[in-house]
Order: structure tokens, then sequence, then C-alpha cells
């Protein structure tokens, strides 16, 4: 029952170490002692809190880590029970999470101008991403969008790391007024060509990429949200359908076979 | 000191009186390192069926007040691939595996328990008479005492392994079911599967989970649990594995003094994977009040 391996399964306590606003979501930094290795994309299941309700954890994004300190980010944007309540979470407060979990983005084969897309808090996987591929030597194109300037995570950090940002709002409250699959449509067309788009957000936004990359022959990849109670790939209850069923098997796990799929694998409508 | 907390369900030696129920822990393998088939007395694996079965589409699950529905519509790759490729890895393992068997007719049970028939892997079949999440067969057997008998009856013929049947609460005499299943010769009944229940997204205007209606499962479902195994513990003579909320060695006791002699464990593990060890540690102190664990004391 003892863990050594970092990239080995563990339960630990992240001691917050700041809560700060970040638009509409909050920024939470935990400083953690123990010995770990997450790729980017894969996520933490946290415990939310020592009382019954809500009884499961919530799966989050990892968002950045920091290895020389210690310090892992986790964006997290007030939605219902869970989330209310890790945002309220006082300094010093210890947050129970199991991970590192799933699978991340590839790490290759995402040719010379990968590009990454944000929607609203799924921006949060994409730091920690854009920071592996500068240290590659590959920074990458950014675009992140939401439905105002208020719901935009991770704005500081992406631009500090990519090569080149572009930031629309669905009211024009910042950057490009539309959606941000609008402003990919329109970079698709432009040279240097994108050769791979990550992405993370809303379903809807997913299928649009989806779409886009299929257009321009641009292989697209997207982690997915999703409920899930046990979040490692037991309980099967985190189902997305898959695009090629076979005879007894239609669903993948978003959390062990994903988050992170090639889209052209699963049904997102 | 480690104390020594074997206890004996039925013909089965288990080295301690937990249970990971059929499920929730997959094949065993998915909380590794942090939660590994030995460390429970026994594994019930996922329900397994003849052919492959896709399962429900989503959304399977929704969270509610101390605990969850599901509706996972027992998705699983069929008896060939667990045979193939989780049954030798198991094998290896120390601990009790348990077979969970699901079908949609008599002769689908049947044939599962065919294949698996003197498997070295398997110590147990438990048959699944009585998940609310598929259209035909489950529920159904489990809520009639002659179909249980019937079913029961015909994988009986067919195999000489320690057969458990798990019996549904859905239902309004369970003491019913547990003396079908045993005059058909089960050796012994787990109780209980989850609760039917559904939620409703009020925004939505319609229900949360594809399948509609789910399971419910976790600590909400506790008392109803105990209840149930208390009364089957009066009606029959079989041993019993209680399940139903179980998240602390305090928990377990309840379920032995009522009448089980193996306690199963599934939602709590979602919450906090570390709870199995911290109930096994925790049942060493309750061990030492006794020379031999109180099965059913609490009748007396």
């Amino acid at each position: 029952m003892t863990c050594t391996a970092a990239d080995a399964l563990q339960v630990f306590s992240g001691r917050l170490a700041q809560n700060v606003a970040e638009g509409s979501a909050r920024r939470l930094v935990l400083a953690i002692e123990t010995a770990f290795a997450p790729v980017p994309g894969q996520f933490l299941h946290v415990a939310v809190s020592g009382s019954k309700e809500p009884y499961l954890r919530r799966p989050l994004s990892i968002a950045d880590w920091d290895h020389r300190r210690g310090l892992l980010e986790l964006l997290v944007l007030p939605v219902g029970k869970g989330t209310r309540t890790l945002a309220a979470l006082q300094p010093g407060a210890l947050v129970d999470c199991l991970g590192p979990l799933g699978n991340g983005f590839p790490r290759c084969g995402l040719g010379a101008n990968p590009l990454l897309v944000g929607g609203g808090i799924g921006s949060a996987p994409l730091i920690y991403l854009a920071r592996q591929l500068v240290n590659q030597g590959q920074p990458p194109v950014v675009f992140i969008g939401a439905s105002n300037a208020d719901r935009l995570a991770g704005e500081q950090s992406l631009a500090a790391l990519a090569s080149e940002m572009a930031i629309a709002t669905e009211d024009g409250s910042r950057g490009y007024r539309g959606m941000v699959t609008e402003a990919l449509v329109q970079r698709c067309s432009i040279r240097p060509k994108p050769t791979s788009i990550l992405a993370c957000g809303p379903r809807g936004m997913l299928a649009t990429i989806k779409a886009i990359g299929a257009a321009h022959a641009i292989p697209c990849y997207g982690s997915l949200e999703e409920h899930m109670a046990c979040g490692v790939g037991a309980c099967l209850g985190c189902a997305i359908p898959m695009v090629a069923p076979t005879d007894g098997k239609k669903y993948l796990r978003v959390c062990a076979d994903g988050p992170v799929f090639d889209l052209e694998e699963v049904v997102l409508s | 000191m480690t104390r020594n907390l074997a206890i004996q369900f039925g013909s089965l030696a288990l080295k301690n009186p937990l249970v990971a129920v059929s499920g929730t822990f997959g094949y065993g393998f998915d909380y590794e390192p942090v939660l590994c088939p030995e460390d429970f007395g026994a594994i019930v694996v996922k329900g397994t069926s003849i052919t492959p079965w896709p399962g429900n589409p989503p959304p399977r699950i929704v969270e509610t007040p101390s605990g969850m529905l599901n509706a996972i519509g027992l998705e699983n790759p069929g008896v060939d691939v667990l045979i193939e490729e989780y049954l030798p890895r198991l094998a290896a393992r120390d601990t009790r595996i348990i077979v969970n068997v699901v079908g949609k007719t008599v002769d689908e049970y049947v044939a599962v328990a065919e294949r698996l028939r003197g498997h070295e892997a398997v110590d147990a079949l438990e048959l699944n008479i009585s998940c609310p999440n598929v259209d035909a067969g489950g529920m159904s057997f489990g809520t009639s005492p002659s179909e249980t008998e019937r079913l029961v009856g015909a994988v009986r013929d067919v195999t000489g392994a320690p057969l458990i049947v798990k019996l549904t609460p859905n239902i309004t005499d369970i003491a019913g079911i547990a003396r079908a299943a045993e005059s058909a010769g089960a050796d012994a009944l787990s109780l209980i599967n989850t609760l039917l229940g559904m939620a409703i997204d009020v925004e939505a205007e319609k229900p949360v989970l594809a399948n509609v209606v789910g399971g419910l499962s976790g600590p909400a479902i506790r008392p109803v649990a105990l209840r149930c195994v208390y009364q089957v513990r009066a009606a029959t003579s079989l041993p019993i594995m209680g399940l139903g909320g179980v998240e602390s060695a305090q928990d377990v006791l309840a379920f032995i003094l009522a009448g089980a002699s193996a306690v199963g464990i599934g939602t709590a593990i979602f919450r906090d994977p570390r709870l199995p060890e911290q109930i096994i540690h925790d049942l060493q102190a309750y061990r030492a009040r006794y020379d031999a664990w109180p099965v059913g004391r609490a009748h007396q």
C-alpha cells in the first residue's frame, strides 16, 4: 500500500497556499510534499469536504505544476455545491487529492505548430500543457474564449507562454467578438497553419473544433469534462459514446480512457 | 499487534470480513497501488454476462444526498474476456475471487456458470438477480420467489462452486426471496443491491439519468440494508454477505451483529480509497472484544 513512483496513483494532501480570484473563477495553489509527476491533461479527484455533503470527489484538471517549488495549481469555477465549497477554502486548508489520473495530451506527433484552444474554465489544463510545449522548444499558439471577459480563465499565465495569443468573448467584452471557434476558423487559413489542435472546453466547442479539424485535415485532441464517481476506471459512470462501436462495446470511460481523446474517436453531440 | 480478523463465510475462509462489491471495484486493479485486491477478504468482480454488454447511454450517475444513483446498465466485456484477461491476473492475488453473474434469461446465467465451471481462480459465483438497470431479466427474477427458485435451481445444476444469490431490497418481502433461493440450493446470500430511485433536473425539466431510474447507493441506504440483513437472518440459515452504505468499522460490526459473516463496501471507496485500510485497522479493536465474530448476536 505504499506509493513510491511519482507517476503512480496516490492519495495525498495539498496545503492551500493561495486562493485568488481569476475572473469568476478561483485559482487554488496547493503546496504538496509528495513525489508527483503529472502529465499535462491529467486530473485530480479532489475530496470536497469532511462532511457527507457533497459525497463524491470532484475531478479537476491540473492547471499547472511547479516541480521545483512543489506548487500545484487548480482553477475552480464555482458552479455547484462541490466547486462552491472548494472555491471558498481558506489558505492553510488541507485538500485531499487522488491522482494523477487519466491520460494527458499527446506529447509527440503534434507538428511544428500546435494550437491550443480553451473555452471558459476549460483553459485550465492548457497552462501546464503550454509550459511543457515551451520547455520542448515548441511554444504554442493559444486561443481562449468565453461568454464574457469575466469567464476567461488562465489568460495571464497563457499569455506568458504563447507564441501568439487570441482572445474571444461572445459579448465582445474582451478581444474578438464571437465564438473562439470562429476566430479559430480564420486562423486555420493563415500560414503557418496549425499542425495540431489541443483543446479543452464545453462539448459544443469541442464538436465545432472536431469539424474544423476535419475540414482542414488537422488532428484534434480534446479534454472532456464529465461527472465521475470513482475517477479511476472502475465504476463506468463517465461513459462517452464511441464513433466506431462494436457489437458489445459502445462507450469509453472519460476518466480512464480519457479525459483527452482524439476527437475522431468520440461522439460529442 | 495485528489481530487475526479471519471469518468463515459459508465454505469460504476470508482473511477479513471486508469485501469489495460488484460494480464498484472493476476487476480489482484500477485503484492500485492505493488499494489492492489483497487488502480485502474477497472481491466481487463486475457483473459478467455470456456476451459483451454495452451498458446504458450517459448520463449514468448522479450524486444524491449521502450517496449516488447509478444506471450503468451492467456494461461488461463478457465472460470470455474475464477468463482470458482478468482471472489469470486475479489468480495470483491473495484474496477470494467472487464472480458476479448476470443474464437476460435463465439460459444466459447458466451459460456463464458453465463457462466458469471448475476455474481455479473462481472461489464463488454471485447471481445478480437484483440489478434495477436492465430491461429484461435482472431484477424481475429477484422480485418473484418462483422465478428466483427457477433461476437458482438451473444454475445450481451446472456448478459446484459456492453459489451466492444477491437480493434486491425493491420488494415487499425480502425474506420470501431468501427462502426461495435457499430451497433452490443457494449456498449464501448477499444483500442488498441498490434501491430504485431517480433524480430530476429542474432546469431541463427532465430526469437526470438517461435510463430515467437508477440504483441508490451510499450511506443513505445503510439503515435499509441493515434491516434487510436482520430480517433475512431471521428467515434463513444461509450465510449472509451484508452490504449497503458501509463506511466504517462500526458499520461492519453492525452488519455482523445483524447476521452477516462478510460485509461489502463499495460507494464509500469512491469517496475515500484509503477507507478499507482504515476499517481493517479499526476492526482489530472490535475483534479484541470477542472470542469469535459475533455473527447475528443482535438477534439474542
